[in-house]
């Protein structure tokens, strides 16, 4: 069985609480912000991962002598 | 608060109409706690626009479901929905590294809470300020300050966002809920309201 989601209403007129379930519609919409969600932790995680990777390669260079790109000599000036 | 009418009825029949003087002690409340609610999903405040106050305050214990170690508590006003109806930012750290980021969403982002892969008990919070949420002239803002600490993990947080194009409609609905859209049981949601002087 299914687990039936609930989600707690406060009336702030009445002061009455309740707590109804999940619309379709409402399921729906939770999925959909979860996968939106799911879609920026993977771009954030990226860019975070390329600007990790840049530096990386900066500090090579530096340390070697080597020219750097415009986008390693970014992430070091601060 | 000054005496503001006193009769010999106030004296003969008194009730609390015509006996308004001050007790010397008692001071209106300039910060009220509204209602609370316990919920595994999330907590929805409707017809908050009838309520007599200039600001609202969430203070929320949440965490997820969500099989991760950490992920968004949110916010979403009136119900809206729309794929870009909120920017927000934010600046987190966990004490190794300190990172800020900017979305565009169906809902705001507010704190980073614990997700299941925490140690079970361990509760992120978070104090989320709504401002001036009944103007009709000033787009809706938000701003939260939150975290959790997992004994030897966790984050820190400042979020700030705006519900788009929200200047002339008034906030009468508010929903808070888990990144995910499942909390576990427990999560907690008090509503405070605040008055102008």
């Amino acid at each position: 069985m299914s687990e039936v989601l609930m989600k707690t209403v406060v009336d702030c007129a009445t002061g009455e609480v309740k707590s109804v379930p999940l619309t379709a519609a409402e399921i729906s919409q939770r999925d959909q912000d979860a996968a939106a969600f799911a879609a920026q932790k993977a771009a954030e995680e990226a860019a975070a991962a390329e600007k990790a990777a840049l530096k990386e390669s900066a500090k090579a260079k530096l340390v070697a002598g080597e020219p750097l790109t415009e986008e390693e000599a970014a992430v070091l000036v601060l | 608060m000054s005496v503001r009418k006193f009769s010999t009825a106030s004296i003969l029949s008194p009730s609390y109409k015509n006996s308004k003087i001050w007790d010397g002690e008692t001071f209106p409340g300039y910060f009220e706690s509204i209602a609370t609610a316990t919920s595994t999903y999330g907590a929805v405040f409707t017809n908050v626009d009838t309520l007599p106050y200039t600001h609202l305050q969430i203070r929320v214990m949440p965490r997820d479901t969500a099989a991760t170690s950490v992920t968004d508590f949110c916010i979403r006003f009136n119900s809206d929905s729309g794929s870009t109806s909120y920017r927000w930012h934010r600046i987190i750290g966990n004490g190794s590294f300190s990172q800020s980021d900017s979305f565009n969403t169906s809902f705001m982002g507010c704190s980073l809470i614990p997700g299941s892969s925490v140690t079970s008990g361990i509760y992120g919070v978070a104090i989320i300020d709504i401002l001036d949420y009944k103007s009709t002239n000033k787009v809706k803002v938000v701003r939260t300050l939150g975290g959790f600490d997992a004994n030897g993990s966790g984050f820190v947080g400042l979020n700030s966002g705006m519900w788009v194009g929200s200047a002339s409609t008034q906030v009468t609905q508010i929903e808070v809920f888990a990144g995910t859209g499942q909390a576990v049981a427990n999560n907690h949601f008090a509503l405070y309201g605040i008055r102008t002087a």
